[in-house]
C-alpha cells in the first residue's frame, strides 16, 4: 500500500517538473545523494553521513565543484535557424533566432571550492563536521521578448505587443566556514543534521527590480517605454568600488579575481546561512529524506553601489522629433541628440551607497530510496530552487551501488528544466584512506556539447579513515 | 561490474552515438551557410510638430514675417534702396596754398646789423570747399605737407604754428630747418584725431590761421633785399572727418536715382489666383545729417512680364525730411509714405502678380535755405527703404506652385525595402484647402512615380467666421504605402518635383476673405513602419 502511495507521489512530481518548464539553477550534485562513502553528500542533506568516522578532506582538492545551466540554449539549436535554399545553400536565417529562445531564459553558473572539509563521529549517535569553502555564481536571466525585439522588429505583427525586456544579472561570490551536526535519533530510524554557515561577502551584482516595458502604438507608431530599475553592487576588494561611478565602469572581467581575497576579511559584509535536513527508515528497505539548504542571507556594508531609476515606473511617449520650423528639420543629428538626452534624462540610473542585503539561493530536496539488495538502491528525488521569487523544480532517479567495498557507483536520470537527456554517473573508489571521486549529474551531455544546457561536475581527494563494513541499525539488530 | 550496470553504459553510448551523427549534420550545414537573411519590420514615429505659418516659411534678410498687434500676419518685402553717406555727398577736397615772405626795410636793416632776423607772419588758408561752409571739423586725418624755398644762401629755422587746429587740446607747431647751401626743403606731417577752427578769419567760414616765425641767421654771402624772399607753400590732403559743422548749401544730394524691389513669391506659381485684401507699400526716409533734406518721388510703379509698367498712384511729389538740430548730433530723423488700397491703386498691382518695383526719386538739402546751420557725422545716413507689406487677409483660388528639386534614395548595401508606409495624420488651423503631389522623375524628366495615385485633397480647411477667421480644425489621416515595385521607382529617381494647390476657404460658391493669424497651427504627425529584408554574405 504505501509502495502504491510513493509511485502515485513521484509520478505527481514527475509532471509537475515537466510542467514547469521552468529554468532549474545550479543544484548540488544530486547523484552524490546515495552515495555512502562520500563526505560531501552531506552537502545536499546535512542528516545523512557518510561511512567513515573520521574524515579530512585534501585541503584545496577536497570538492572542487563546477555547474552550468541554461535554459534554452544550445548549440545544436542553431540548425533551427539555418535555411537551405532550392540552390542547396544555406542561409543563417536571424527571424528565426527568437524560436531559439523561451518565454524566460535563463544562464547560470557556480564554482565552488573546498578549502577545508573535515567530520568525525563521536560516539553512535553524533556527527561533527567543519568546512571553509569559496562560492562564485552567476546568475543571468531575461525574457524573450528580447531576441524577438531586436530580431524581429517592433512592426508589422509586434505592432502593440507588450515587450517585456525587463533582465536580470545576479553575480555573488562569497566564502562560508561552516559547522554541521548530525545525530540519530529513535533508535537510529531518524536522524537529523542542520549546518550553520558564517558568510563572507566578497563580491555582489545584484538585480534588485529590472521592470522594462516597451510597446509601439499600431495608430501613431508612437514608442511608449517605462523602466524601473535598481542594481546593487559590491566588490568588496580593494580598489574596485571608488572608480565604478556607473554602471559602465563594472569590471565584470574583474570579478572573479582572487588575487586580492587577502582583503576579504578586512570588510564588513557578513552574513549567516543554515542547512537543515532529516532522514527516516520507513521501512527496512525503505529510507526518506528531506533538507532545505542555503537558507540565509549576506548584508552588504561596506563597498556599495545602487543604481536606481532617475525615474521608476514613468512611461514615456517618443511621438517623433519635434521642431520649430523647417530649418531645424534639416538639423536632423540636433534633433537625435535632443532626443539622446531626454531618453537619458527619463530612463537614466542615479546612483547611491546604500547597504542591502541578498539571500542566498535556497534548495531542496526531498527523497527516498529503496534497497533491492544490501548494495543496491534505487532512489528518486524532487528537488528545486527559488530564484526571482519562483520554484524552479526537477526531478531525478537514482540507481546506487556499492560494488565492491572500493568502488561505489551511482547512476541518475534527471528531468531538469525540460531538459530529458540528464544521465549522472558517480564514481567513487579507495585505496585505503585515500579516496578519490568524480561524479555528474549530466555525464551525457560531455558526449554532446552541442545539446548542453545543464552540466555539473564534483572531484576531488578525501582521506577516509575507519570505514564501516555496513550500515548497522540499531533497529535491526533488534 | 553487474549485468544491470552494465546495461546502463552500453544505452549511454548508444545515446552518444546518435548525438554524434546530428552533430556531423550540424556541421555539415554550417560549411554551407553562405549568408545572413534578416528581415525585421520596424516602426517608429519621424515628426511630431506643431507649426505656425512663420514655421514654414523660410525667412531672409528680404523677405520676413511680421505680426501685427491683431496677431494678423504680415508678409514683408525689405527693400533696402539708396543709402547716402557723408563722405560721398560732403568731401572735402585737397587744399594747397602758396605764401611768399619778403622782407621788409627794418627786417633788413636788423639782419645787417646783428647778422640774423626774425620775421613774424601770420597767413590765412582759405579752404575751397565744394559743398558750402566749413565752420569747424573734427578730423580722423589730414596729411599736411610743407616746401619752403629761398633764393639766398643764408640759414633758415621756419617756425609754424597752428592756433585753431588743435591736438591733444594744444596748438599745432612744428619747426622746419633750411640750411646754408639748400634752397628748398620740404615737410611732412600725418595729423591724426585733430580738431579745426575755421572761423576765426574775416569770412568766419572756410580759413585756418598759420603762425609763421621765420628765423634768418647769416651763414652765407648773399646780400639781402628788397627782393630777397623765403616761398612758403603748404597743402592739406585726404581729409577724413568725424564730423563737421558748417552750411552745405541747397545742393542735390541724389540726384535721379533708380532702384528696384524683386518679388519672387509670384515666381513658383504655376496656376490660378490669388488676391490680397489690403497690400501696402511703406516708403521710409530716414536722415541722421544735421541737413533738411527734401525727396522728390521720380516715379514709382511696378513691372510684370504680361502687363509691362504700371504706375503706382497715390504717392506725394515731395518728401521733406526734417534734420536733427545741432544740439542733437548723432540722433535720426525719419519720415514715411504708406500707401494702401484707399489711398492708391497698389491692391490692383499686387493682384495682377508684379515681378518687381521700380523706385525712382532725387533728394537736396536745405530746400528751405539758409535758415540754420548744418552738421555731418562720418556715418550719417540718408538711407531710404521701401517695404512691401501683404498682409495674409485674402483669397486663393486654385492657386498652384511648383518646385522642383534633386532627390536620390538609397536605403544602403545589402539592404532590402518590401514595403514601406508612411502614416501621416494632421490637424489643420489654417483657411486652406492643400492638395500635394510629389512627382519622382528620372534623369530625363521622365515621372517614374507619384506620392499618390491622383492629385486629391491632403488637407481641408475648416470654416471662417466673417472676419475670416478660421472656426475649430479639421483633421486628416492617410497610409501612404509603398511596395517594392514603387520603392524600386524611388531609387532609380534622380529629381522630385512638388506640386501644390491651395484654396482658401468656400462657402458655397462664395469664397470669403480669410485672415492668417499668428495663432493658427499646423499640428503634423509622420510615423514610418518599413518590412526591411538584408542580405549579407
Amino acid at each position: 500500500m504505501k509502495r502504491i502511495h510513493l509511485t502515485r507521489f513521484f509520478c505527481v512530481l514527475t509532471i509537475y517538473t515537466l510542467m514547469a518548464g521552468t529554468p532549474t539553477f545550479a543544484q548540488q550534485n544530486i547523484t552524490a545523494y546515495g552515495m555512502k562513502s562520500l563526505p560531501q553528500r552531506t552537502y545536499v542533506n546535512p542528516a545523512l553521513r557518510c561511512d567513515s568516522r573520521f574524515f579530512v578532506g585534501i585541503p584545496a582538492l577536497s570538492s572542487i565543484f563546477i555547474d552550468f545551466s541554461n535554459s534554452s540554449l544550445q548549440l545544436n539549436k542553431i540548425s533551427e535557424v539555418l535555411d537551405r535554399k532550392s540552390d542547396d545553400s544555406v542561409v543563417i536565417n536571424l527571424n528565426k533566432i527568437p524560436n531559439m529562445f523561451r518565454e524566460r531564459n535563463s544562464i547560470s553558473t557556480e564554482v565552488s571550492l573546498d578549502l577545508l572539509h573535515a567530520g568525525f563521529e563521536l560516539g553512535d549517535n553524533n556527527f561533527f563536521s567543519v568546512n571553509a569553502s569559496l562560492h562564485t555564481s552567476g546568475k543571468v536571466s531575461f525574457n524573450r521578448d528580447l531576441p524577438k525585439l531586436l530580431f524581429e522588429g517592433n512592426g508589422g505583427k509586434n505592432l502593440a505587443y507588450p515587450f517585456d525586456l525587463g533582465s536580470r544579472v545576479d553575480l555573488l561570490q562569497y566564502a562560508e566556514l561552516g559547522l554541521g551536526y548530525s545525530r540519530r535519533l529513535k533508535n537510529d530510524r531518524l536522524a537529523i543534521g542542520f549546518r550553520v554557515k558564517y558568510l563572507r561577502g566578497i563580491l555582489n551584482l545584484n538585480t534588485e527590480r529590472s521592470d522594462i516595458q516597451f510597446r509601439t502604438d499600431p495608430n501613431s507608431f508612437e514608442l511608449i517605454a517605462s523602466s524601473d530599475i535598481r542594481l546593487n553592487y559590491t566588490a568588496d576588494m580593494e580598489g574596485f568600488t571608488e572608480e565604478v561611478k556607473d554602471v559602465s565602469d563594472l569590471p565584470v572581467a574583474d570579478m572573479f579575481k582572487l588575487s586580492q581575497f587577502s582583503d576579504v576579511f578586512g570588510r564588513n559584509n557578513n552574513g549567516w546561512g543554515l542547512d537543515v535536513g532529516a532522514t527516516y527508515d520507513l521501512t527496512k528497505k525503505i529510507e526518506l529524506s528531506g533538507s532545505i539548504i542555503n537558507l540565509g542571507r549576506i548584508y552588504w556594508n561596506n563597498g556599495v553601489r545602487n543604481y536606481t531609476s532617475r525615474n521608476p515606473g514613468d512611461t514615456y511617449v517618443f511621438k517623433g522629433m519635434e521642431f520649430n520650423n523647417l530649418d531645424s528639420l534639416e538639423d536632423g543629428e540636433y534633433l537625435f541628440n535632443n532626443l539622446m538626452d531626454t531618453l537619458a534624462d527619463r530612463f537614466g540610473l542615479d546612483s547611491s551607497s546604500e547597504r542591502y542585503s541578498t539571500g542566498l539561493f535556497p534548495e531542496f530536496y526531498l527523497g527516498g530510496t529503496f534497497s533491492f539488495t544490501k548494495n543496491h538502491r534505487l532512489g528518486a528525488l524532487f528537488y528545486g530552487d527559488w530564484y526571482q521569487k519562483r520554484l524552479h523544480p526537477g526531478f531525478s532517479v537514482t540507481w546506487y551501488s556499492q560494488i565492491a567495498r572500493s568502488l561505489s557507483l551511482s547512476i541518475s536520470y534527471s528531468i531538469i528544466d525540460n531538459s530529458f537527456n540528464n544521465l549522472g554517473l558517480g564514481l567513487a573508489t579507495n585505496a585505503g584512506p585515500f579516496q578519490f571521486y568524480i561524479l555528474s549529474d549530466n555525464i551525457f551531455q560531455v558526449a554532446t556539447p552541442d545539446a548542453v544546457r545543464n552540466w555539473n561536475v564534483r572531484t576531488g581527494f578525501n582521506l577516509t579513515f575507519l570505514r564501516k563494513p555496513k550500515e548497522n541499525k540499531k533497529y535491526e539488530k533488534k | 561490474m553487474s549485468r544491470n550496470s552494465l546495461r546502463i553504459v552500453v544505452i549511454f553510448l548508444a545515446l552518444a552515438s546518435t548525438s554524434c551523427r546530428k552533430n556531423a549534420d550540424l556541421i555539415r550545414d554550417l560549411e554551407d551557410v553562405k549568408g545572413v537573411e534578416w528581415s525585421p519590420e520596424f516602426a517608429a514615429p519621424l515628426i511630431n510638430a506643431s507649426l505656425g505659418l512663420s514655421d514654414l516659411i523660410e525667412q531672409t534678410n528680404s523677405e520676413l514675417i511680421e505680426v501685427d498687434g491683431d496677431k494678423l500676419i504680415h508678409i514683408i518685402y525689405r527693400g533696402d534702396l539708396i543709402s547716402i553717406e557723408a563722405n560721398q555727398v560732403l568731401h572735402i577736397e585737397d587744399q594747397s596754398f602758396d605764401n611768399p615772405i619778403i622782407f621788409n626795410q627794418s627786417e633788413l636793416t636788423q639782419f645787417n646789423l646783428a647778422d640774423s632776423v626774425i620775421l613774424n607772419r601770420t597767413i590765412w588758408l582759405d579752404y575751397d570747399v565744394e559743398f558750402g561752409e566749413i565752420d569747424s571739423v573734427f578730423l580722423r586725418y589730414v596729411l599736411i605737407e610743407q616746401e619752403i624755398s629761398k633764393n639766398f644762401d643764408h640759414e633758415v629755422q621756419v617756425q609754424f604754428r597752428f592756433p585753431t587746429v588743435l591736438k591733444q587740446k594744444l596748438p599745432l607747431q612744428f619747426r622746419v630747418p633750411l640750411i646754408q647751401g639748400s634752397t628748398s626743403a620740404q615737410n611732412r606731417l600725418d595729423l591724426f584725431n585733430s580738431s579745426m577752427d575755421m572761423s576765426t578769419g574775416n569770412f568766419s567760414v572756410n580759413q585756418v590761421p598759420v603762425e609763421l616765425s621765420l628765423k634768418v641767421k647769416r651763414t652765407g654771402s648773399s646780400v639781402l633785399d628788397g627782393n630777397s624772399e623765403i616761398a612758403v607753400k603748404q597743402m592739406l590732403k585726404n581729409h577724413d572727418y568725424d564730423l563737421l559743422y558748417g552750411y552745405t548749401g541747397t545742393d542735390e544730394l541724389i540726384n535721379d536715382e533708380a532702384d528696384t524691389l524683386v518679388l519672387n513669391i509670384f515666381d513658383r506659381s504655376s496656376r490660378g489666383s490669388f488676391t490680397v485684401d489690403d497690400p501696402r507699400i511703406k516708403l521710409y526716409v530716414t536722415n541722421s545729417y544735421g541737413i533738411p533734406a527734401e525727396t522728390d518721388i521720380v516715379q514709382l510703379r511696378s513691372y510684370s512680364t504680361n502687363s509691362g509698367f504700371q504706375n503706382i498712384t497715390g504717392f506725394p511729389s515731395k518728401l521733406l525730411v526734417e534734420a536733427p538740430g545741432i544740439d542733437e548730433v548723432g540722433s535720426e530723423y525719419s519720415d514715411s509714405i504708406i500707401l494702401n488700397k484707399n489711398t492708391s491703386n497698389i491692391a490692383d498691382i499686387i493682384n495682377s502678380k508684379p515681378e518687381k518695383i521700380v523706385f525712382q526719386f532725387a533728394s537736396s538739402s536745405n530746400p528751405q535755405g539758409k535758415i540754420r546751420r548744418n552738421f555731418a557725422l562720418r556715418n550719417s545716413k540718408l538711407a531710404f527703404r521701401l517695404d512691401l507689406d501683404f498682409p495674409l487677409k485674402g483669397t486663393a483660388d486654385n492657386y498652384g506652385l511648383e518646385q522642383t528639386s534633386s532627390f536620390s534614395f538609397d536605403p544602403g548595401e545589402g539592404t532590402e525595402l518590401d514595403e514601406v508606409v508612411l502614416r501621416l495624420a494632421m490637424e489643420n488651423e489654417f483657411p486652406l484647402d492643400l492638395d500635394l503631389q510629389l512627382y519622382f522623375l528620372d534623369e530625363n524628366g521622365v515621372t517614374l512615380d507619384s506620392l499618390f495615385s491622383t492629385r486629391e485633397l491632403l488637407l481641408a480647411s475648416p470654416p471662417v467666421d466673417a472676419a475670416g477667421r478660421s472656426q475649430g480644425s479639421t483633421k486628416s489621416f492617410r497610409d501612404i504605402r509603398y511596395s517594392s515595385d514603387r520603392i524600386e521607382h524611388l531609387k532609380r529617381s534622380k529629381e522630385m518635383k512638388i506640386v501644390a494647390g491651395f484654396n482658401t476657404t468656400r462657402s458655397g460658391s462664395n469664397q470669403p476673405v480669410v485672415a492668417f493669424y499668428s495663432d493658427y497651427r499646423l499640428n503634423l504627425k509622420l510615423g514610418v513602419a518599413a518590412a526591411i529584408r538584408a542580405i549579407g554574405q
